[in-house]
């Protein structure tokens, strides 16, 4: 069977797809600081923990419901602008996976409460049960970011759609060997910016014992994570393989922009200073979500280019989005500059 | 028809959705109302300087947080992912036709979280007046959130214009946008109360306590009384066929109506309940009794929104089972299978026998499976189709969504419907088809006649060849009901009708079941001849018998035999009710058992909002017209004939006649010669949309015209209409002038009325009837059965016309030359 026959007709856009692009990879650098601050130190705090030291758990879980509640929200923002150029593959992975794809709700909601149970909760339990809570909604988060990388993979590849016809319900894209090393990618990416998040809360809160653990952790994952990148290129089929060794411009420079963006982290890691391990974090990211953008696109060029799909040209509600983006952004900035004030007001 | 499905038998059916999305947009209103609440409540405890009251507020934004943020975000996330996996296709729809109005509603939903996070997090820290403003500014964001999603739900209710000019602010701003909204603001209100009583009714203090509750309670009853009176402009807004299905067009939303008002009077005497002063230990449990009342109540109005928007999921342009309006006839005519991306290898082929049940189950999957479980909550498909047979289930997929608007039709060739029928009959209900045995006729001796020497011929037929009946304690559809006929002839060169100084009496064949076995037969001076009414039953013995046999004798006035006839008296109740209503035979095979008079009677009432399944017993012709039974009926009601042929030919439609008129009008009393020759009821009658369509047009009544349109959606212009029973097929317009037949299509040109019809008929001398030499109608001579050809074979020795080859002695003594009956008559 030609996998091209089981690809749904793409619909109309609005406007040029450019602009989703641009949308997508901000708000998915977005998404992915927040899950990565969230993941990262509620994973080093709940480590700390189980030696002992509960501590930095009681302060980073703190945080942990606020950051998932951003993190699910500039998830929905990439999801959206992705469904609208690609939910004609995504839509196809997310039934393929079923069961799996639909058990990350449940699942979120468990992290959610799990989280806000140790929260409100802290001084009535044990440190065993305290930690157990903490590892399930842990965990919660790691299955949430597997499925996640199991459904953009699996949209990619439609010659592994047909397992469709043969599997007794929903199945996951065990068999890509670019999954584990995307997985892992992620999710020492969270380790080592969770460990930054770390440390800027120690910074904030004048903890230097927050600030040491931190950077260490975001030095050496970051290291690491190196590593499991490369692991990740060489994992990818070979045509685009070269098309990140040079044989697309474009795509080589945001994977070299990324790299130089890691080093120069690591060298402010190395230096101490989370402020500026920040920064570079934040551009790396920024351009790792911008090679992954070109990842996709030559996944798909074989099927479908976000280029041929017909634009109806209705850009009276994009500046409706526009509207509420930048008068919501200015309310925001409002309430954060309210906030500022109070936190002075205490100080 | 483009992406693969999800599979769910026993969760099928919507079920998530249903689940998720009552839950989520439940939480959601609590949302924009709570915020409002939490503000005025915060206000209300500065303004009175009141401790007890901020403190309330306070541990009420916690418990806001914990539902709202958490349970509210996660589940309106799970809204998306669960209408992407169960209906993909329109939500990419959705998606792309309102992608900036999501990507808006996303910045609302960032503005909550900020503002929700600082509002809660910055009791202690923040100046009053901020902090109220922070949250006035969550409000802001939640009311927001709710207009533009508001846009979207409205449109898919109501696409109003978009649907022609697919412009985003046509669909956004449709036809339901602003009674919705206001409906929604004032129910979120409304939430705002029901929630509020949750945590109200645990604060310490007793008069703080009372004051948030009786504050609640306000809110609620003000709420639903509101939301309520808000509700009569929103159906006011609907359009024509929405409003429809709302306003009594659908059983599906009387339904859910009923539970609206129940939960709605549930939530107003909770709310008033708790303007009472009651103990913390009664009130809370109590608070969540009125919760889940409120819930029922939301809930019973997004069921009915969702029931008035059947059969789509975008009104008019996308089904319930992601099907676009407008494929449809791309897939009747190319075959779902192939139009379906994700067919499964083996069904790509074609459907065969091998993979029929599997083609079924796809089928099932890709067509039904949206709204329909097996063997789960949601609209379980046994349930609703455990009285069909694979072939009464076939004739439902064609009438699908013609006369109970709230299905979408089916989508496919002939052959998948066959398949998706015998999947879900026999497949997953387990249902054997529906057979009607019928008994050898039997053998039956003619009666004697020496042509030499009787001075006597007697004649007899059937004035219906295909009498049926249908009744029982529990309703009449048609009484056991026949005549039989008669003309004695007096032999001679010069033959004469005899009508005076003799007795014709009749004896139905021993053992025959009904009223009046024996009886005589009086002359009518109008017609010309000699009638009984008899109520003969198809039963014989405890078989059954559909052509028992009916003496004639005629005797004088001293009481000697001077003929006698025997012919075949057709009376049957082998109608097949039973492949689509469910039920087994009454009794021997045949017969409408009362199980599946009950479940006619059900449907009869589910689609016309009547009471007959509650009445002690039913006669249809107490409301529709009935010529056959002397029955006026109600002037407003089609005739019985325009209304059965009418409702059933919207699922026979396209079915040739063993499939469609044999399968209620019993085949086993079709036996003429017509049928050796290879002609169905339609050659003479039309087919069983012709049938409906020319009855329907025939009839006064305001209903039948709604129904013809149905019937024949493309027009019935051409359609000659007709009365039931007497105007009927002419055998003169194929056999012109007694000619043979130089067409085999009769339809379309009626008897004027009953004197002009087959069995009632004269020849051109005006003496002797059609039905005495040519048989009964349905029967014709030579018929396809020895009882029907006892008379010919009794007077001539040969199964033919009477008279015909030569056979002119019967009658005549003599051979005769002259064509008098009529012309031809085989003589020239």
């Amino acid at each position: 069977m030609n996998p091209a026959s089981l690809i749904p007709v793409a619909e109309p856009l609005p406007i040029p797809w450019g602009w989703f692009d641009i949308l997508l990879v901000l708000t998915f650098a977005v998404h992915i600081l927040f899950m990565n601050a969230l993941l990262g130190s509620a994973a080093i705090g709940l480590l700390r923990a189980m030696k002992g030291d509960a501590g930095l758990a009681r302060d980073v879980g703190d945080k942990a419901p606020p950051l998932l509640a951003l993190t699910i929200n500039f998830g929905v923002a990439p999801l959206l602008f992705l469904q609208v150029l690609y939910g004609h593959f995504d839509y196809v992975s997310s039934v393929l996976m079923g069961g799996w794809w639909l058990a990350v709700i449940p699942v979120l909601m468990v992290a959610y409460y799990g989280y806000y149970a140790a929260k409100f909760g802290w001084e009535s339990m044990g440190a065993g049960k305290r930690n157990l809570l903490l590892a399930v909604a842990l965990s919660c988060l790691l299955y949430t970011g597997f499925m996640l990388t199991n459904n953009m993979t699996l949209m990619l590849l439609p010659e592994a759609w047909t397992e469709y016809f043969t599997a007794s319900g929903g199945f996951l894209n065990l068999s890509d060997p670019t999954l584990l090393p995307r997985y892992l990618h992620f999710m020492v990416g969270a380790l080592a910016v969770g460990g930054l998040f770390i440390a800027l809360l120690g910074r904030s809160k004048e903890r230097d014992d927050y600030v040491a653990t931190g950077m260490t952790w975001f030095t050496r994952a970051t290291m690491v994570n190196l590593l499991v990148g490369f692991w990740f290129l060489l994992s990818l089929p070979r045509p685009i393989l070269l098309l990140f060794m040079g044989g697309s411009q474009p795509a080589t420079m945001v994977l070299l922009a990324s790299l130089i963006g890691a080093g120069m982290a690591i060298v402010a890691g190395l230096r101490k200073d989370p402020v500026k391990s920040a920064l570079w974090a934040v551009l790396t990211v920024l351009f790792m979500s911008l090679t992954r953008n070109w990842l996709r696109a030559f996944y798909l060029a074989p099927w479908f280019t976000a280029e041929s799909t017909p634009v109806t040209s209705q850009y009276s509600s994009f500046y409706l989005f526009l509207g509420f983006l930048v008068g919501g952004l200015g309310l925001m900035g409002y309430m954060m500059k309210l906030y500022l004030r109070s936190r002075e007001r205490r100080a | 028809m483009e992406y693969p499905i999800w599979q769910l038998t026993t969760l099928g059916g919507g079920f998530w959705i249903a689940l998720i999305a009552t839950l989520h947009v439940y939480v959601a209103h609590f949302a924009v109302g709570g915020g409002l609440f939490l503000v005025l409540s915060e206000r209300a405890a500065y303004r009175t300087n009141n401790i007890d009251l901020l403190n309330y507020t306070r541990k009420h934004s916690r418990f806001f947080l914990l539902l709202t943020m958490a349970f509210g975000a996660v589940s309106g996330v799970a809204i998306w992912f669960t209408i992407a996996l169960l209906a993909p296709e329109a939500t990419i729809t959705l998606i792309h036709q309102f992608v900036f109005g999501w990507a808006a509603e996303w910045v609302c939903f960032l503005g909550e979280i900020v503002a929700l996070l600082i509002y809660y997090y910055t009791w202690d820290t923040m100046d009053r007046r901020d902090h109220m403003t922070v949250g006035w500014l969550y409000f802001l964001f939640g009311w927001l959130s709710l207009f533009l999603i508001n846009g979207i739900i409205g449109f898919m209710l109501t696409p109003g214009d978009w649907i022609r000019t697919k412009d985003f602010w046509d669909g956004f701003f449709n036809p339901t946008f602003w009674p919705q909204l206001v409906f929604r603001t004032l129910f979120s209100a409304a939430c705002a109360g029901l929630f509020g009583f949750v945590t109200a009714t645990r604060i310490a203090d007793d008069a703080t306590r009372v004051r948030a509750v009786r504050a609640c309670a306000l809110w609620t009853v003000l709420g639903v009384l509101a939301t309520i009176a808000s509700g009569w402009w929103y159906v006011a807004a609907l359009p024509d066929a929405q409003h429809q299905l709302f306003a009594g067009g659908s059983h599906r939303v009387a339904g859910f109506l009923q539970w609206f008002w129940l939960f709605g009077i549930l939530t107003l005497i909770g709310g008033l309940g708790f303007g009472l002063k009651m103990p913390k230990n009664v009130s809370f449990p109590l608070a969540l009794v009125v919760l889940a009342a409120g819930l029922g109540l939301f809930g019973s109005f997004e069921f009915l929104r969702e029931a008035a928007r059947k059969p789509y999921l975008i009104w008019d342009y996308t089904y319930s089972n992601s099907i676009q309006k407008a494929m449809i006839p791309v897939i009747d005519q190319n075959g779902a299978l192939a139009s379906a991306k994700w067919t499964p290898p083996g069904l790509r082929d074609g459907i065969t026998d091998e993979n029929r049940m599997e083609a079924g189950r796809f089928l099932f999957q890709l067509e039904c499976a949206a709204c329909h479980s097996i063997g789960g909550p949601m609209n379980e498909i046994g349930k609703r189709t455990k009285m069909y047979d694979a072939d009464g289930l076939e004739a439902l997929l064609t009438g699908l969504g013609k006369l109970n608007r709230y299905m979408p039709p089916f989508a496919g060739d002939d052959a998948e419907k066959h398949a998706l029928a015998v999947y879900i009959a026999e497949g997953l209900n387990g249902r054997k088809a529906t057979t009607a045995d019928v008994p050898e006729p039997g053998v039956f001796d003619p009666a004697p006649f020496n042509a030499e020497s009787d001075e006597y011929a007697l004649v007899a037929w059937a004035a219906s060849g295909m009498q049926f009946y249908a009744a029982s304690g529990k309703w009449t559809l048609l009484p056991p009901q026949a005549v039989i006929r008669a003309q004695l002839v007096k032999r001679d060169s010069l033959p004469e009708l005899v009508n005076a100084g003799v007795t014709l009496s009749y004896e139905l064949e021993p053992g025959t079941e009904g009223d009046s076995p024996t009886g005589k037969l009086a002359w009518r001076e109008d017609a010309g001849r000699f009638e009984a009414r008899l109520a003969p039953q198809a039963c014989q013995a405890g078989e059954f018998q559909p052509l028992p046999m009916v003496t004639v004798t005629a005797r004088d006035d001293q009481d000697t035999v001077l003929a006698t006839a025997r012919v075949a008296l057709p009376v049957s109740n082998q109608l097949a009710c039973r492949s689509c209503h469910g039920g087994e035979w009454a009794r021997a095979g045949s017969g409408v058992s009362d199980a599946t008079v009950a479940e006619i009677l059900a449907t009869h009432d589910r689609m016309n909002r009547t009471d007959l399944a509650s009445r002690a017993s039913v006669a249809c012709a107490d409301c529709h017209a009935d010529a056959a039974q002397d029955a006026a009926g109600l002037p407003q009601l089609p005739s019985l004939s325009a209304a059965i042929h009418g409702a059933h030919a919207v699922y026979l439609a396209g079915r040739d006649a063993d499939r469609s008129c044999l399968a209620c009008h019993p085949k086993n009393t079709l036996r003429g010669r017509h049928d050796e020759a290879g002609l169905t009821c339609v050659n003479c009658h039309g087919s069983m949309t012709g049938v409906a369509s020319a009855l329907l047009k025939g009839d006064g009544a305001p209903g039948s015209a709604a129904l013809l349109a149905v019937v024949a959606p493309s027009g019935a212009d051409k359609v000659a209409p007709r009365q039931p029973w007497t105007m009927e097929p002419d055998c003169l317009t194929c056999h012109e002038e007694f000619g043979a037949p130089g067409s085999d299509d009769a339809s379309g040109r009626w008897t004027k009325d009953a004197a002009g019809l087959f069995s009632s008929r004269r020849d051109d001398l005006g003496a002797v009837a059609c039905a005495a030499c040519h048989g009964s109608p349905h029967a014709v001579h030579p018929a396809a059965n020895d009882r029907d050809n006892a008379l010919p074979m009794q007077l001539m020795g040969e199964a033919a016309t009477l008279g015909a080859n030569g056979h002119c002695p019967v009658c005549h003594v003599d051979a005769m030359d002259d064509p008098a009956h009529h012309a031809g008559m085989g003589l020239n």
